[in-house]
């Protein structure tokens, strides 16, 4: 055929191939993709083995959707809750910009907390893939680490106060506590320096080190291939593995694309879809209120990937915390770590690692719990409970004046922002619908002035007819069941006269205008 | 059956793809995620500013939509029209003395300054006080003291006993019809003279405590008709207020028959 | 392309490959190959050695003190905020007659190092408490558990944290919840009629404001 005859069509296929060829010589691209894209995976590796393709995808989400953030925001703690606002409001497509960073790093969390899951479920880390599991277990952290990091840019209330919740744990390192703290934030205080320094963070050092670890990550999954499923009854021999899984990935395998990668098209697809959908309905993150530290009723809450530190840091003894703190984390890095080679050979199936598998379930309820407990957080007052809110009426009504100035104590002395009457007002304190049920007049009065089991003593801040007024009030709460032969509040109410004070001193300290 | 991926096939999916790229671009603003624009709170004497104030700062003693709460009720139009604004202004703004009447203004912590109290009570205003009532008959306020309390307890005899008896009603809960003790020293000693005025002169429809325009109900039943004038609303005050200078009750003797049995 | 010819570019490559390991190997051992040569050459030889010796040597004692000046403002940049001196000054929160005996406010002030560029968070606030004229009480506003903002109330008398339920008294004593300690104190002075703090850090376990 001579080029005269020759097609177009067919003139620029063989035009294509010359370039790709120069470029193969030069670069060696086709070797490199050979042995990537077109290696050879066990043939049953299909859907339990979507969820690392699925991190690394959100993970190219999060690089493009932040270096375009990062050409718009402001890393400047005095603009940068101003560029949020412009960029949410301004920007065109900026705030579904900012929706898609902030749940893709979500779905990129969990996508990895899963793959993290099933690698360690199907044993997956052992010989010879010991690197593999370790560099995943670093990109884990830098992945969390990004995470804090990006609600750091937030730059509202919660980041701030978020900032200090990290220094006071810092803080409590003996010895380093303060330079570690002030490394932290980059000076004695929130300020300026601190943004700048966790901007230099998130968007230079932990990709650039997310990067690297990926680059490890899948060199090792390449060098060492794709687990295959396990199989009960078969167990890793350091001895053997290699040139079995060879054979049988030769004889059997299929190359990853495009036989092994139809499921990662799809499942990566799907939730791309998922993506778009939630970042589209439920928007971005904040941001929320002001970063700014005179405005002092704050209720700071991290986002929910963290709720469960923040669950923790409640219930923590106080007498270990400090502890826990500083030693828990390594501690628990370093196990995790060393898992390869705590069990680096024997069976992987889970049916034969019912330890595995149990911690696994623990581990998952445990931190399930907690994130719920966090999302409830029980034991935070709700500061404005007080002022609003109200009693059912059903809690006020038919009582004689006396008892609703007890009421109106109730709300006055902040009762409220720790105890709930028919469900409303706070949880740190015990329910008191029923509290005339539980406890005598001369136990309520007790209780009131003298506190105890975790709550603050009223006696100086309620004078004995405030007391009074107020357990006159709490008798009433009886459930309706008790009625008047409730004995303990009537015996003892008439008792109530047993520490009278003189007028004068009805105008006490608060008084003083 | 087998999925062939065939050109016509490709044609389809690039088609919606790209249609659904143009509905994205376009739609994007109309998206239901797109923040809301960051607009200044409503003025609290709109009726959504006066409304989200109130249900923040006033809602838990004076009741959800200001009827029936452990304080007095704020729905009370004739009560609105008679306050003046100066005089509510520096009740929101410091509360009341000795009583469970917080301050909400000055230099406290998230305090509200004294326009948007004022903007507030506007509000207030616009949203319960009724125009029907127009200057009041009987003046808010007065000064302390200036009652006749021999003739408030004969007042208190032959209007107020018919609901709150002397006796104590102990424990938990009122008889129907009952009021429960106003003459309870520990009551007396948690109230303002100013209290025991606003009660009498106005009244409180949650608890079915009447206004000064009755009518009234006697101890034995009776129903009391007339209105209390501002004298005789002196001279209540003046009795009540005296009972709480006095010794406490020693209730030892307490009986159970205001009470009247069971709820 | 077909399997074939890449096989044959890697082939290429791999020689390639093959051919600069050996060179590596020669630039790391330059001992072994000139042992072999012939004695013939053993002055010139040796010389040759030597000057390449003292190219190495000096090589790497030039990049190592090069290196190390390079670092010295890198590293000392980097760890500069842990060199941990209290930049805190004496700054006058207001007017002795202002603070009423008996009351506790929160009081704002500018960090005094601060600069335009921190923003709102150049701000600060503190609670000042009068006990009596000319005896002040002055608490940070973080939590001494992890350094939430508490709130006071001034019906109740204690400052409460919404993270995590811890609850002081109004002398800053805790009450209860998670704080192991009380609140933090400003230290506090009277001058020119004015009550000033020594402020500039955050409090902290470690050290009181």
């Amino acid at each position: 055929m001579t080029q005269e005859k020759m097609k177009p069509a067919l003139m620029v296929k063989r035009a294509a191939l010359d370039g790709l060829r120069w470029l193969d010589d030069r670069t060696g691209i086709l070797w490199m993709l050979r042995k990537s894209v077109f290696h050879r995976v066990p043939r049953n590796a299909k859907w339990w083995y979507v969820f690392g393709s699925a991190t690394m995808m959100f993970f190219t989400i999060q690089i493009a959707s932040g270096i375009v953030l990062a050409t718009i925001y402001a890393p400047s703690a005095a603009q940068a809750y101003e560029s949020l606002v412009y960029i949410d409001e301004q920007v065109p497509f900026g705030w579904m910009l900012r929706a898609l960073h902030g749940w893709s790093s979500n779905a990129m969390c969990i996508m990895m907390l899963i793959h993290l899951a099933q690698v360690f479920l199907h044993g997956a880390y052992k010989f010879p893939r010991e690197l593999t599991w370790v560099s995943g277990v670093f990109l884990c952290l830098t992945t969390l680490g990004l995470a804090f990091t990006g609600q750091i840019m937030r730059w509202d209330a919660d980041a701030y106060w978020g900032l200090g919740i990290g220094a006071a744990i810092a803080d409590r390192a003996p010895g380093i506590g303060n330079q570690l703290r002030a490394l932290l934030l980059g000076g004695p205080v929130i300020s300026g320096a601190t943004l700048t320094r966790f901007f230099t963070l998130h968007v230079f050092i932990l990709p650039g080190a997310a990067i690297a670890l990926i680059g490890c990550h899948l060199y090792s999954v390449l060098r060492n291939g794709i687990s295959e499923m396990p199989k009960a009854g078969e167990p890793v021999d350091p001895a053997t593995y290699r040139e079995g899984y060879e054979a049988r990935v030769q004889k059997d395998g299929v190359p990853f694309y495009p036989d092994a990668a139809r499921h990662d098209m799809v499942f990566c697809g799907a939730m791309l879809l998922v993506l778009i959908g939630v970042a589209a309905w439920f928007g971005p993150f904040g941001p929320g209120a002001l970063p700014d530290p005179r405005i002092i009723e704050a209720s700071p809450r991290p986002d929910g990937l963290f709720l469960w530190l923040f669950a923790a840091l409640a219930l923590l003894p106080p007498a270990s915390e400090t502890f826990l703190l500083l030693v828990g984390p390594p501690v628990a890095i370093a196990i995790l770590a060393a898992v390869p080679f705590l069990s680096n050979r024997g069976e992987r199936a889970p049916s034969r690692r019912p330890i595995s598998v149990l911690l696994v379930v623990l581990l998952t309820t445990g931190f399930a719990v907690l994130t719920l407990l966090g999302v409830r957080s029980p034991w935070s007052p709700q500061m404005k409970a007080w002022t609003s809110t109200p009693s059912d009426i059903a809690f006020i009504a038919d009582r004689t004046p006396l008892e609703l100035q007890g009421a109106l104590e109730f709300q006055f002395a902040q009762c409220r922002n720790c105890h709930s009457i028919g469900d409303a007002g706070g949880k740190r304190g015990p329910d008191l619908t029923t509290v005339a049920t539980r406890l005598s007049w001369d136990q309520l009065v007790r209780q009131i002035q003298q506190g105890g089991g975790n709550m603050p003593a009223y006696g100086k801040a309620l004078s004995s007819v405030e007391t009074q007024a107020l357990v006159a009030y709490l008798s009433t709460l009886d459930g309706g069941d008790l009625r008047a032969t409730l004995t303990g509040a009537l015996e003892a109410q008439p008792a109530r006269d047993a520490a009278p004070e003189p007028v004068a001193a009805e105008h006490s300290p608060r008084q003083v205008q | 059956m087998t999925f062939v991926f065939t050109r016509a096939v490709r044609m389809h999916g690039a088609c919606w793809a790209i249609a659904m790229c143009v509905v994205g671009a376009l739609g994007c603003d109309r998206l239901p995620g797109k923040p809301k624009p960051r607009e200044t709170a409503a003025a609290l004497d709109t009726p959504a500013g006066f409304a989200g104030f109130y249900a923040e700062k006033c809602a838990g003693c004076h009741g959800v939509d200001g009827t029936h709460g452990p304080a007095r009720p704020m729905r009370d139009a004739a009560y609105l029209a008679a306050v003046p604004a100066e005089a509510m202004l520096s009740i929101l703004r410091d509360g009341i003395a000795g009583t469970r009447m917080p301050g909400f203004g000055g230099n406290r912590v998230g305090a509200t300054d004294d326009a948007a109290l004022a903007q507030f009570i506007k509000g207030m205003n616009n949203a319960w006080a009724s125009s029907a009532h127009g200057a009041p008959t009987i003046k808010w306020s007065q000064p302390a003291g200036t009652g006749d309390s021999a003739h408030g307890r004969q007042l208190f005899d032959e209007r107020c006993l018919g609901c709150h008896a002397r006796t104590i009603a102990a424990g938990a809960t009122l008889a129907p019809g009952s009021g429960g003790s106003v003459t309870d020293v520990f009551y007396l000693r948690l109230v303002s003279d100013q209290h025991l005025r606003t009660s009498i002169l106005f009244g409180r429809a949650d608890t079915g405590m009447p206004s000064a325009a009755g009518p009234f109900r006697a101890a034995d039943g009776t129903v009391v008709a007339g209105t209390l004038s501002e004298t005789d609303i002196a001279d209540l005050v003046s009795y009540l207020a005296e009972l709480r200078g006095g010794k406490l009750l020693n209730s030892s003797s307490t009986t159970q028959e205001a009470k009247g049995g069971a709820r | 392309m077909s399997d074939q010819g890449t096989d044959d570019m890697h082939g290429q490559n791999g020689m390639h490959d093959q051919h600069d390991q050996n060179d590596k190997l020669d630039m790391k051992n330059p001992r072994a190959s000139s042992a072999s040569r012939s004695c013939q050459d053993c002055a010139h030889a040796a010389a040759k050695e030597s000057r390449r010796g003292f190219l190495f040597a000096a090589g790497t004692t030039l990049l190592t003190i090069g290196g190390a000046l390079v670092a010295v403002p890198i590293v000392g940049a980097a760890l500069a905020p842990a060199a941990n001196r209290n930049p805190s000054k004496w700054i006058p929160l207001g007017k002795l007659v202002d603070f009423k005996v008996g009351d506790t406010v929160l009081v704002t002030f500018t960090n005094p190092w601060g600069t335009p560029d921190d923003g709102d968070t150049r701000e600060n606030a503190c609670y000042v408490r009068c006990l009596e004229a000319g005896k002040f009480q002055v608490f940070a506003v973080n939590c001494a558990h992890l350094g939430c903002p508490v709130e006071w109330f001034e019906q109740s008398r204690l400052f409460m944290c919404p993270c995590h339920g811890g609850v002081y008294y109004e002398d800053g004593s805790r009450a209860s919840g998670p704080p192991p300690r009380g609140l933090f104190e400003y230290q506090w002075r009277i001058a020119d009629e004015n009550l000033e703090i020594f402020a500039g850090r955050l409090p902290g376990l470690q050290e009181d404001a």
